[in-house]
């Protein structure tokens, strides 16, 4: 017992020496922003009267015991700044049946694409001026074959409607890939620990309830210059066939509010993320807060689904409708 | 005894009680536990921090302990309430200051600290691990120790590299600038060759 008290009592002070050490290289890159191509700042543009919608999706995956039905759907909320307003949602949705011979795995990955599918649809019949998306823009941030009619269609969606993406849990180095090629030493360092002990350094002469930016990262330069991180392989794999340009920034509403990651393919729009930003929420604007509830699938809505498909499977309708 | 003898006897001693004086003995006794249980009070307060000052109150306490008079002890009780309290509060202060020049001194040291290391990777293409000093740390004599046994190591690791321009790379790094004069304008020059052949842009000011 008492070895393995000396083995993890071993392993802290050695995260806590990690950590002490980090602290260090970040006050470093800190102390050195204005030196670096990306910059750190307030936002403080205002914007003109304006429409903007958020488009989220959500899928449900429901095991049949010989195949699966999975279920999606993508929604759109669409608000007029200044104004309050209420326009009702769109929402779409679609069910495909998977054999589960493929695995767990393929199933879940098939209703990421058909979720993905719809909100692409939304986006693409999507008017207004500004438009978020949850997640990012090159999404799933992964390529493979089947992938490839998918990405060509989105990649022109997304170059024509210009939306910005606003992506709640972010993993890929980006930023770690941008300063270890300025010679910072950052290895065994997680993106979002990175950034946001990074904006918290940054903010110390920042008013609390500023809003600040730390950007932009040029995709193109991340994956055109120096080694490769491994997590990054499969992303450029994804970038390059979406063959469009890609800028990342990290923002923060203000100091009690998570940092997310806003990708964009033109270096514009954080000022209106800030005016549609309620505090605190990880989905960042009250638009996208609002159709991220509407796209979650509760466990009723999905189980009626599943009622009236194996209802209309087995052919009897009528004892489905009876149940009204 | 007669009954009257007995009504004359209780007369004769009704005459000799002074009711004044017994008031007023009983308002003393009153008096002289109400002090006591201040007194209780007030030693309950200064418990702990007699502790803190016991070398300044061993007096004092010496006369509690050998006092029985209720009204002589609780006069003392309020001397050593009172001298406890300046004692503490002066040795709170003393405290208070020490540690605010030992948080002081943990801030230089990290500063310094940030600057050696900024040195290694902005003058020398140089990633070093530094360990930065804790204030909230439970021995800050040790860590202030620690931060300056790390800053010598450092410095002398710096000072083969740079050599002997190292102090005035140093004060060019911590302020940003340099004044140059007829007595170190050989070293300056020398500074500059070091820091240009090292790919770094220097930038002249005339200040008149």
């Amino acid at each position: 017992m008492s070895d393995v008290i000396e083995k993890i009592k071993e392993i802290a002070l050695e995260e806590k020496e990690k950590a002490n050490k980090l602290r260090a290289d970040i006050m470093l890159i800190a102390d050195d922003i204005k030196k670096l191509d990306i910059s750190f700042e307030t936002v403080n543009g205002s914007v003109v009267e304006h429409t903007a919608c958020a488009i989220d999706g959500g899928k449900y995956e429901f095991d049949l015991g010989d195949s699966y039905l999975i279920m999606a759907k993508a929604v759109s909320v669409t608000g007029k700044y200044g104004e309050v307003k209420t326009i009702p949602p769109t929402v779409i949705r679609d069910f495909k049946i998977i054999n589960d011979y493929y695995g767990e795995d393929e199933v879940k990955k098939n209703s990421i694409s058909l979720m993905l599918s719809l909100e692409t649809s939304l986006l693409n019949n999507a008017n207004s001026d500004i438009i978020f998306i949850d997640g990012p823009l090159i999404d799933p941030p992964v390529y493979d074959e089947s992938l490839d009619e998918y990405f060509l269609i989105r990649s022109s969606i997304v170059k024509r409607k210009k939306p910005i993406g606003i992506v709640k849990r972010f993993s890929h180095r980006l930023l770690i890939k941008y300063l270890i090629g300025q010679g910072y030493e950052l290895t065994n360092v997680r993106e979002s620990y990175l950034v946001t002990m990074l904006i918290t350094e940054l903010r110390k002469n920042v008013k609390n309830k500023e809003s600040v930016f730390l950007g932009w990262i040029d995709w193109n330069k991340i994956f055109k210059e120096g080694e490769l991180l491994s997590d990054l392989n499969s992303l450029e794999k994804a970038y390059r066939k979406f063959n469009s340009p890609m800028y990342s920034a990290y923002f923060q509403l203000s100091a009690i509010s998570p940092v997310v990651r806003i990708d964009v393919i033109t270096q514009e729009g954080i000022e209106y993320v800030k005016s549609w930003g309620i505090e605190g929420e990880k989905e960042v604007t009250i638009l996208n807060k609002i159709a991220d509830s509407l796209a979650k699938f509760k466990e009723e809505e999905a189980k009626s689904y599943v009622a009236l498909f194996q209802t209309l499977r087995g052919t009897d309708l009528q004892s489905y409708l009876s149940k009204f | 005894m007669m009954l009257n003898e007995l009504v004359n006897l209780v007369a004769e001693k009704r005459k000799e009680i002074n009711k004044e004086k017994i008031e007023k003995d009983l308002r003393d006794i009153l008096n002289q536990l109400s002090a006591m249980r201040e007194s209780i009070e007030k030693l309950k307060e200064i418990k702990l921090k007699m502790i803190l000052c016991d070398e300044e109150i061993k007096e004092i306490r010496d006369d509690i302990l050998s006092t029985s008079d209720p009204t002589t002890l609780s006069k003392l009780v309020s001397v050593l309430y009172t001298k406890t309290l300046d004692c503490y509060n002066r040795k709170e202060e003393e405290r208070r200051k020490k540690l605010e020049e030992e948080r002081k001194k943990i801030e230089e040291l990290n500063k310094r600290l940030m600057l050696y290391k900024k040195i290694f990777k902005n003058v020398l293409g140089e990633n070093i691990d530094i360990y930065l000093l804790n204030d909230q740390a439970e021995d800050l004599e040790r860590e202030i120790q620690k931060g300056e046994e790390q800053l010598k190591g450092l410095y002398e690791k710096l000072k083969v590299k740079v050599g002997d321009k190292l102090d005035l790379l140093i004060q060019l790094i911590y302020s940003n600038e340099i004044e140059v004069n007829k007595e170190n304008y050989s070293e300056v020059i020398e500074l500059v060759k070091f820091l240009i052949d090292k790919g770094i842009t220097i930038s002249i000011r005339l200040s008149k």
